[in-house]
């Protein structure tokens, strides 16, 4: 398929990764964040880790919109669930993040109406189809995810379908990665930037990172090559002793974004003051609710939600691996007590997570060379 | 589209987004028929990137689609990769023509927006 097929081209790949080995420093370590969950998954997929020189290393990031959602708010979800006459509707790796005593497949197991969609439009149209029910979206995901969440609100305003409710769990890029900045135990010297959500918000977001900390960036897609260039234009900008946002994925992304999609977040959604992340904490104004104009689709306004903080089991170091410290093999439990098939933390739930990319690509076990 | 095989995990919450071809449109509803790269068709909200025309290619996520592919031949190329540049030129890689330009319009002739985004750029986390 176009724009498909012509990234994945193995030997273009081989020479990008010839480039790569030239403009490194021998003597030099780099440490590369990609953001994204989507890249993180790329990478190992793709092997891509292979190609590159052993003095770059890729950090994982934060940009796994499932991995972030902290324990308790699992739990709000599973209580929402077994509210009598409720259809609870979320994203098909939403079912197995556990929660502090079940995940939400084991509330569908015990009698709860847990039903997967693929889009909150669905969601709706199981409203429309059981008006004689109450029927609950869980809104995950970064503002890639949040565009299709406020066209589907907009319609339940227009068409007032008032069994629907939308219980908003959305985040924001920027504010974890500058959490992520100010940390003192993780020194970055670039980043590969979320190519989807800058879809939406556009490249222009990313110019704090060049900007104020002084940290090149490049806004990458998501196949083999679009990511090996990336790495590429990370390292010349390191090489020339330059920071600036660098656009890769200039085939989607434009600087200033979707204006028509920013528009209808800035009317559905409003920042919350606080949000509490997964492995890092409460960040203010890093997540959005919706705005008091749709207050009447808010489930947490709607239902009793109990809204209790539960701490990330001990044993799981999600939060770690999240903030780039340690790398999946790293924790104690990964691929033994955690896998992807009886998950412990939410980085082995869904693919994009960095422990799931490791174990699925056979990374558990390998530690890499480094300077 | 495949969305939420467990082999493969849920491509929503992945926060993926996939090239979609374009091939029937209803503007009265807002809506696209669209066709992914294993042939499967699904509806596709078009709100965020009207006006639609078949054999275009969105960008879909849940869903929606958040934006246009671009044809490469509008795009600069100044700053691409060398290896890339090369391939691009040879006949038997004609399609790496498609392969993305570096670089940016300049930030000072955007304005700044009022949407969320720009409110979270300027938040500092506790």
């Amino acid at each position: 398929m176009k724009f498909v097929d012509e990234f994945r081209d193995a030997e273009l790949g081989r020479a990008v990764a010839g480039e790569i080995l030239g403009a490194v420093d021998p003597a030099r370590h780099y440490k590369i964040m990609e953001v994204c969950g989507g890249h993180t998954h790329s990478i190992y997929k793709y092997g891509l880790d292979d190609l590159l020189p052993s003095n770059v290393e890729l950090v994982h990031g934060p940009g796994c919109p499932v991995c972030v959602i902290p324990m308790g708010r699992v739990d709000d979800g599973i209580a929402l669930a077994h509210e009598p006459g409720v259809i609870f509707t979320c994203f098909g790796d939403m079912v197995r993040i556990p929660g502090s005593s079940q995940t939400l497949l084991d509330a569908k197991a015990e009698g709860a109406d847990v039903r997967i969609v693929y889009s909150p439009l669905d969601a709706l149209r199981i409203a429309k189809q059981n008006p004689e029910r109450e029927v609950v979206f869980f809104a995950i995901g970064f503002e890639t995810t949040a565009p299709s969440t406020a066209l589907t609100l907009r319609r339940a305003k227009a068409e007032h379908v008032e069994n629907f409710s939308v219980m908003c769990s959305h985040v924001t890029i920027v504010p974890p990665l500058r959490a992520l900045l100010e940390s003192p135990d993780l020194r970055l010297d670039g980043f590969i930037g979320p190519g989807h959500v800058a879809t939406v918000v556009g490249a222009r977001p990313f110019t704090f990172l060049p900007d104020e900390y002084g940290k090149p960036v490049a806004i990458s897609g998501f196949e083999p090559l679009d990511l090996l260039q990336s790495v590429l234009m990370v390292l010349r900008q390191l090489a020339d002793e330059r920071a600036e946002v660098e656009n890769q994925y200039a085939r989607v992304v434009p600087w200033e974004g979707n204006l028509r999609a920013l528009e209808i977040m800035s009317e559905v959604f409003a920042l919350r003051p606080h949000f509490e992340w997964r492995g890092l904490g409460f960040i203010s104004q890093s997540a959005l609710r919706l705005s008091d104009a749709y207050a009447e689709w808010d489930a947490e306004l709607r239902f009793s939600v109990p809204g209790v903080r539960v701490a990330d089991p001990k044993a799981c170091q999600c939060g770690e691996v999240l903030k780039g410290v340690i790398k999946p093999w790293e924790c104690k439990v990964f691929g033994t007590a955690c896998t992807p098939e009886r998950p412990i933390g939410t980085c082995m739930v869904s693919p994009e997570g960095a422990c799931a990319a490791y174990y699925n690509y056979g990374r558990f076990a390998r530690e890499r060379e480094v300077a | 589209m495949t969305a939420c095989v467990a082999a493969h995990g849920c491509i929503t919450c992945g926060d993926e987004a996939a090239p979609m071809h374009v091939v029937k449109v209803d503007a009265e509803r807002g809506l696209a028929l669209c066709c992914d790269a294993a042939g499967a068709h699904s509806s596709v909200e078009i709100a965020l990137v009207e006006p639609v025309a078949p054999g275009e290619v969105l960008l879909v996520h849940a869903g929606t689609a958040l934006g246009h592919a671009a044809a490469p031949s509008a795009l600069g190329h100044a700053a691409a990769p060398s290896a890339l540049g090369r391939a691009a030129a040879s006949p038997a890689l004609g399609r790496a023509a498609a392969l993305p330009p570096p670089g940016l319009p300049p930030p000072a002739r955007i304005p700044p927006l009022p949407g969320i985004s720009q409110g979270a750029t300027r938040e500092t986390p506790a």
